[in-house]
């Protein structure tokens, strides 16, 4: 036998034992009781974490042995994953061990980096800071952990009286934050994956959980496979591998949901098969005022409602949408049928959408409307991409408007109640919103002379040089703007640090302590496992030790009103740990008392959590998590739910407690369709969608360096429909340059592929550097939720050298 | 030569189910293996990753297989080319 034929055996039976592990709950082998990280008898110390990745927020168990990560399984007590992992989880401990880590602090020398000591790197930043604290600004991530963004959330409104914060997920789900708090009041899904277990219809709006959540996906499928009935239906503007297991797919043009979800609720009103009953008791109606866009809107009545509602005619909306009108009739009877439970599935596909608040508020209609509501199965249910998306971006408010616990910058008692919480003095927190995402990077990349009032920026856990929309108008004019100070902490060279002028290497999931919050309520806890490579350190301390070096250099917004510094953490003695040094801040849990520190923040909208060592034995819990008579704490599966939520009055079966008319309902909106602002022409023929891949997370810094998810996709490509690949001359694998109006950039061709989208329509995933769609997209955004459009704007195909 | 550990969730159809297995069986560059439920685990070995992509969207095509899950890929030596233009000309 020879040597090839060895190795092929050995990555076959290797092959065999991965799958075969898969096929059900992982082996014995791999499972430890995880709080109490006994070695097992292979050498092995196994510890819990909630997975790096996307939002689903499935645990896997951590192998370490001789301080590295060695093995990686799915946890078996996690209730969202139940022993299983999708390809990127899988590998999550590989995304550690990338080559190219960066281990030391580096600072812009001409074109490129010297590297300088961490008190030379946070000397300099704070610095930089000190010169103008109000033309600082700090964009991070909902891939911080709630201690992180809680802590650049204290320094920024608390300490330096500056709301110029803003995160990625301004990106991804900022729509569906302002959907739930235009019908509901307050943020967040109030049912949970167990939706997905007990739902006998799922409808994934613009979604493709099959290779963005799989995890979640396989819970369906499942279903299935154990002889349920699980009718799945597609809406989408191109098929996908969610599409091959829909029981009905149904193709919109693109911004064709809005007059979808319309279509329904005229065919619900048209038929009288609305719950009238549900209606009467939950639920009051609302629009935007004249001519206005607002988070809130304005009352109207029924009437009114159905006056507006009504030219929504199901052969209207197939105008509008490209669906025909019997599908739309189709949907709206399943809404209407009471004996069935349904689930609308949604993310990127409707938040990222310049109707986004829009759509948002209309799909919750459609269930509102209907009373497909507030049972296990009968739910509105938002995903997000980011495994903290929630629980750091949405609770801890890291918003440019927001303060923790659902308070806004705007309101005066809001600002007061934080104050008094973080001991500040009054009229620190300032009273107007800072720049939202594509507004800060607008100020950043304009020359001061031009009116950019933002001189420096912190990037935190995010990379922006690749994300953000319409790159060469909001991040690549930095190049050349010497004035302009970024300092970016990192892991990995990426898009972004490619014109950083200050670059913080970063402590990277088990290399930190860490708390997350998932896309159904849920806060998850991690313990540090092993040592970050070289110097790289945690980024909570990084924002610690800037607030000291400010505190040092006179800023008094570093200091309490009793004359602490910001960040003051005792030992068990009361005595002062200088955590502002990195060889004390592993000496007590900085992230325990953080999240103490954030507890009472979230009583306030009644999104309880519970005290840090809760957390250390669960696999999560999902808030509000409250205390029992017994001394134990319980989570709510099912929120404004009588039979589960603890703040639904006693006897209801329903409550809105938040409701933004005080009246214990929810809000069921009316909108107008309106076109989007940039569709094909003769000039740019073709629609653009951009997306993601299975393989690859976000923007690929992290998977790309694993090497079986980057043999598996290489590299960005452009799905294109055959006969428009004919039409254009182009073949299979054949580079073209995609461009728009803003930029253009060269891509693969791929017809038949796993994506396919219909004659004029064209799909790009973003999470290739090397290949920038976001060259290409569009910045305009959501007037509401100001989360831009990347499912659509106008661009065109030719061929290289054409 | 790219070796790939893929699970395969086949149709509760009887019919459908058993057309899928024929065609994992009959297809030499598959090997099948253990079954929990619907869900097969089926080791891919092909000359190349392009290969083998293409073979796990042939798969996915199957009306007998309702979703497959990469558990595993590992490629024999490094690759830089692109995967989608092989397999093409």
């Amino acid at each position: 036998m020879g040597a090839g034929t060895d190795r092929r055996t050995f990555l076959k039976v290797a092959a065999m034992a991965a799958a075969a592990a898969a096929l059900t709950s992982p082996t014995t082998a791999f499972v430890r009781e995880c709080e109490s990280s006994v070695p097992g008898d292979d050498g092995m110390t196994w510890n819990k974490a909630p997975c790096r990745f996307c939002g689903t927020g499935c645990h896997v168990q951590v192998g370490v042995k001789d301080g590295r990560v060695m093995a990686i399984a799915g946890d078996p007590q996690a209730d969202v994953n139940k022993g299983l992992l999708c390809v990127k989880g899988y590998h999550v401990g590989m995304a550690l061990y990338g080559k190219d880590r960066l281990t030391e602090p580096l600072l812009r020398k001409g074109d490129g980096y010297v590297p300088i000591s961490w008190d030379e790197a946070i000397d300099v930043w704070a610095k930089r800071v000190m010169k103008a604290p109000e033309r600082f600004a700090i964009y991070g991530s909902g891939q911080w952990t709630i201690p992180e963004g809680f802590a650049a959330q204290k320094l920024m409104k608390g300490g330096l009286g500056n709301n110029h914060i803003d995160p990625n997920a301004r990106l991804c789900m900022a729509s569906a934050v302002t959907g739930f708090i235009g019908t509901y009041g307050v943020d967040e899904p109030a049912g949970c994956y167990a939706d997905l277990d007990a739902c006998d219809v799922l409808i994934t709006w613009g979604n493709n959980p099959a290779e963005m959540h799989p995890v979640l996906w396989s819970r369906v499928i499942d279903r299935r496979s154990r002889g349920e009935t699980v009718k799945i239906i597609d809406i989408g503007t191109r098929r996908t591998r969610t599409t091959l297991q829909a029981d009905e797919y149904l193709e919109m043009l693109p911004h064709g949901d809005v007059a979808i979800a319309l279509g329904i609720l005229n065919r619900l009103r048209h038929h009288e098969t609305w719950n009238k009953e549900f209606v009467s008791r939950h639920c009051n109606f609302r629009a935007h005022p004249e001519g206005k866009f607002t988070l809130k809107g304005v009352p109207i009545d029924f009437d009114t409602w159905t006056q507006r509602i009504a030219k929504y005619t199901p052969e209207y909306v197939e105008k509008l949408s490209g669906i025909p009108a019997e599908k739309i009739e189709m949907v709206a009877a399943l809404f209407a049928d009471r004996k069935i439970k349904i689930t609308s599935l949604w993310c990127m596909g409707m938040n990222q959408h310049t109707m986004g608040t829009a759509i948002n508020t209309l799909v919750h209609g459609v269930h509102l409307f209907s009373g497909h509501f507030g049972t296990p199965g009968d739910s509105p249910m938002s995903l997000t991409g980011q495994p903290s998306a929630c629980g750091t971006v949405r609770e801890v408010g890291t918003l440019a408007h927001a303060l923790p616990g659902g308070r806004l910058v705007a309101n005066e008692t809001h600002r007061r109640q934080c104050e008094d919480f973080w001991n500040v003095p009054r009229d620190r927190i300032h009273p107007k919103p800072g720049y939202h995402t594509v507004t800060m990077w607008e100020q950043f990349t304009k020359p001061a002379a031009e009116g950019g009032d933002i001189d420096t920026i912190f990037v935190q856990v995010t990379n922006p040089g690749q994300t953000l929309p319409n790159l060469n108008h909001l991040f690549n004019d930095k190049k050349g703007l010497a004035e302009k100070f970024m300092v970016v902490s990192e892991v990995y060279p990426t898009a972004t640090t490619r014109l950083a002028d200050l670059i913080l290497p970063a402590a990277m999931w088990v290399e930190k302590n860490g708390v997350y919050g998932n896309s159904e309520r849920r806060t998850q806890q991690w313990f540090k496992m092993i040592e970050p490579p070289g110097q790289a350190r945690d980024d909570t301390w990084m924002t610690i030790a800037l607030a000291h070096r400010l505190m040092e250099l006179g800023h008094p917004g570093m200091k309490d009103k009793d004359g602490n510094f910001l960040f003051r953490v005792t030992d068990e003695n009361g005595k002062e740990v200088p955590i502002w040094k990195w060889e004390h801040y592993y000496d007590v849990n900085v992230d325990k008392a953080l999240l103490e520190e954030y507890r009472p923040f979230t009583r306030m909208k009644h999104k309880d959590i519970a005290p840090y060592d809760e957390y250390v034995k669960a696999r999560g819990l999902r808030w509000p998590v409250v205390q029992q008579k017994d001394g134990t704490w319980r989570e709510t599966r099912f929120r404004f739910s009588g039979f589960d939520d603890p703040y639904v009055k006693e006897g209801q079966d329903l409550e809105f407690y938040h409701s933004t008319t005080g009246d214990g309902r929810a809000q069921i909106w009316f909108h107008d369709y309106i076109p989007p602002p940039e569709m094909p022409d003769d000039e740019y023929p073709m629609w653009l969608c951009t997306g993601r891949v299975l393989e690859h997370w976000h923007s690929g810094t992290m998977t790309r360096r694993v090497k079986p998810l980057a043999s598996a996709m290489p590299t960005a490509y452009v799905e294109v429909h055959p006969d428009d690949a004919r039409k254009l001359g182009v073949r299979n694998g054949e580079l073209v340059i995609v461009e728009s109006r803003r930029g253009a950039t060269e891509l693969p061709v791929w017809t038949n592929g796993r994506g396919q989208p219909p004659k004029g329509t064209i799909f790009v995933p973003f999470f290739d550097e090397t290949r920038r769609i976001n060259d290409v997209t569009l910045h305009l955004f959501c007037p509401v939720s100001k989360q831009p459009d990347y499912k659509k704007c106008a661009a065109r195909i030719r061929k290289k050298g054409h | 030569m790219a070796v790939g550990g893929l699970i395969l969730s086949l149709s509760p159809d009887l019919a459908l189910r058993q057309s899928a297995e024929d065609c994992v069986r009959s297809d030499p560059r598959l090997e099948e293996g253990p079954r929990h439920r619907l869900r097969m685990a089926v080791v891919a070995t092909t000359d190349t990753l392009g290969e083998g992509h293409d073979l796990c969207e042939a798969l996915l095509a199957h009306p007998g297989i309702e979703n497959l899950e990469v558990a595993y890929v590992a490629p024999e030596e490094e690759r830089a080319a692109i995967v989608l233009t092989e397999g093409d000309e």
